[in-house]
């Protein structure tokens, strides 16, 4: 029966159909890289502006630099309140962040794997601080601290990061734990193991890329954070971020671009180990 | 349902009920599982199979009733206390660690020496078939692979009792077959008494002891794999197991074991057990599609329905065709291609003569109004 018909012959549409496919197919993704290059270069520009600013040989900040040098990194290493309220700004950082990812990754658990009722509520109660203006936490932080009667100190500002970073974990972690295979935990449980031992033999470990994730932000926004430590920080206990809060504000030198340029470093490295971690982690994954 | 054992059962099963609020999941289950028997539990999704596992792995605690693992019951003992082993549908092999460190998980719980672990993981390794597999990851495997690692992992604490969950679902069809066999030949020496819990009614058919079809929450039929399809209990089982033909059916007469039904215009004598379907009563006639024979002229002196074939397809060793006889009847009819007719195949539109190739392989089902033909067809 097929071959009784007549073979029929393209319309001569269908290949103009594809010619026009082709130019519009190419319009969209030059279109698409178009738009995400553009928005990469509003990102970063300002930041690789400051960085190379940071290494001027000349005595204001411009830019282009007057000349390379590392003098102003130089300064920042014989400023001695800059050294102090860098090494602070790490021990705080590193303080709420080992606090949060403990706090985090035991809230992530009810979470993802309970089952009761107000469970999404307390999800948005717990990530709360992310969407909470800072400056208004920070404020609410320093009444409640002085109306119990506790002096600013750095356990005070390290538990007050801890407030703000948390919801970094618990995201990361809920996210981890909810691509986990239930099943491996009544695996564990069936092979014998309690509760407590499945947790550190089987889960933990395979939650650990969202772990790291979330721990690297929570270190670099504890880092950066200014708001909160602007208002329970107290004088004598200065972080980086107050530092160069504080320079801007006296004299705008080429210090302060460099202090930029060291915030920035930091938060590239964290960034980078947390990969390299998460990248560890994933080679024994699918 | 349950059957005389010569040995105390290993598992038993005392009424056990799980609801889930006002949904009973599980419902007044009893069964009695002999040690070394392979039991499966057959049923379409959500009729309860999978709650009735967990139960027993411990995962979850009944509502009611008594779990009895070796005359202990076990109700609130901890699932990690149970020593009863899972292999579970994706395996859940730990990611994180190697072939053979998964294999040795369950031993390491239990503190036993490392050279004792090790020279027991070596062996699980030669009983599955993956010498020189020990440092690979469980993503370096492929599907049939981690299910061997999966079954070693949990043969290796030498479990009371193994539980396997659709172990063979995420496998292509050539793969399941060869490891149902593979599964088989491993589980059947070491004696360990098994619950196998399956939706394929062929692959429940094909490796089991027993076979318990369960239908929303309760064991509808417990058998030997040939009694379940060959005398299924009622019109859920009949259709669910195998492939069956369900035709409205009227009793004409009845005898003490003998029934006169007609059956699309065409009368047939039919033996039934006690509690069949009485005189007068609507009923449904089960004929399986390999019981029914094709002729182009009505073969004398033997019952037969007169119809048109409306298709014909080859499956492979069978040529399967439909048959519609009367207004609205359709039969469906398998033959195997090689011996039967003579080779004959009929085509789409062919007047053919139907008729019962053994009428005692025929069953009558009363019509209950919870077991209406075709209403609960398999899923």
């Amino acid at each position: 029966m097929a071959g009784a018909v007549a073979p029929r012959v393209a319309p001569p549409s269908v290949a103009a159909g594809r010619l026009g496919g082709r130019v519009g197919h190419m319009a969209f993704w030059a279109g698409i890289w178009g738009v995400a290059l553009a928005a990469l270069l509003y990102l970063l520009l300002p930041t690789l502006i400051i960085v190379f600013a940071s290494f001027t040989a000349g005595e204001y900040i411009t830019f282009p630099p007057q000349g390379l040098s590392l003098r102003w990194f130089g300064r920042l290493m014989a400023l001695e309140e800059v050294r102090i309220s860098a090494w602070r700004s790490v021990v705080v950082a590193t303080g709420a962040t080992a606090v949060a990812v403990v706090l985090g990754v035991a809230a992530a658990f009810p979470l993802v794997r309970g089952q009761f009722a107000g469970r999404e509520a307390l999800n948005a109660l717990l990530m709360s601080p992310l969407i909470l203006p800072s400056l208004v936490y920070g404020l609410a932080a320093l009444m409640f601290v002085s109306a119990i009667g506790v002096p600013l100190s750095v356990p005070v500002l390290v538990l007050s990061h801890v407030a703000i970073i948390v919801p970094y974990v618990i995201r990361t972690t809920a996210a981890s734990l909810a691509l986990l295979d239930p099943h491996l935990e009544e695996a564990a449980r069936s092979l014998g193991a309690n509760a407590w031992k499945t947790f550190v033999r089987v889960i933990l470990p395979n939650l650990l890329p969202g772990v790291a994730t979330g721990a690297a932000f929570a270190f670099i926004s504890s880092f950066d954070n200014l708001t909160v430590s602007l208002f329970l920080a107290g004088p004598r206990v200065e972080t980086l971020p107050i530092r160069l809060f504080a320079m801007i504000n006296f004299d705008l030198d080429p210090a302060a671009a460099a202090i930029s340029a060291v915030l920035v470093l930091v938060t590239f490295a964290v960034v980078l180990l947390a990969h390299w971690a998460v990248g560890l982690t994933r080679l024994v994954r699918l | 349902m349950s059957r005389p054992m010569q040995t105390p059962a290993d598992l038993c099963l005392v009424g056990v009920t799980r609801r889930y609020g006002p949904v009973t999941a599980v419902d007044r289950v009893h069964l009695d599982v002999a040690p070394g028997e392979f039991l499966t539990l057959l049923g379409p999704s959500g009729c309860g199979k999978t709650t009735l596992l967990k139960c027993i792995a411990g995962f979850l605690a009944p509502t009611a009733g008594e779990i009895v693992l070796r005359g202990e019951v076990i109700n609130d003992v901890l699932p990690h206390l149970r020593n009863i082993g899972i292999v579970f549908q994706h395996y859940a092999l730990f990611p994180h660690m190697t072939v053979a460190e998964n294999i040795a998980f369950g031993l390491a719980m239990r503190k036993r020496p490392r050279a004792e672990i090790a020279r027991r993981v070596d062996e699980m390794l030669r009983l599955v078939k993956l010498p020189g597999f020990s440092e690979r990851y469980p993503h370096q495997l492929s599907g049939g692979q981690q299910q061997r690692v999966a079954l070693a992992r949990v043969l290796a604490v030498e479990p009371v009792l193994l539980l396997l969950d659709e172990p063979f679902g995420a496998l292509d069809k050539k793969l399941r077959v060869q490891m149902q066999i593979e599964v088989k030949q491993l589980i059947t020496p070491l004696g360990v008494t098994t619950i196998f819990v399956t939706h394929d009614q062929e692959e429940a058919i094909r490796m089991s002891d027993r076979v318990a079809v369960m239908n929303a929450g309760r064991i509808v039929q417990c058998d030997a794999p040939g009694v379940i399809y060959d005398r299924p209990r009622d019109v859920f089982v009949a259709d669910f197991i195998g492939t069956s033909n369900l035709l409205d059916a009227k009793v004409r007469g009845a005898h003490t074991d003998r029934l006169r039904v007609e059956v699309a215009g065409v009368s047939f004598e039919v033996r039934v057990e006690a509690g069949g379907p009485t005189s007068g009563e609507a009923a449904v006639m089960m004929v399986r599609p390999e019981n029914l024979a094709l002729s182009d002229t009505p073969p004398p002196e033997q019952p037969c329905w007169a119809g048109v074939v409306s298709f014909a397809l080859h499956a492979g060793p069978v040529m399967e065709y439909e048959v519609i006889v009367g207004d609205t009847s359709r039969l469906r009819v398998s033959r195997p291609r090689m011996q039967a007719e003579g080779g004959k195949v009929w085509s789409p539109g062919d007047r053919v003569a139907v008729t019962v190739v053994d009428p005692s392989a025929v069953r009558v089902f009363a019509t209950h109004a919870d077991h209406a033909p075709r209403s609960q067809s398999t899923s």
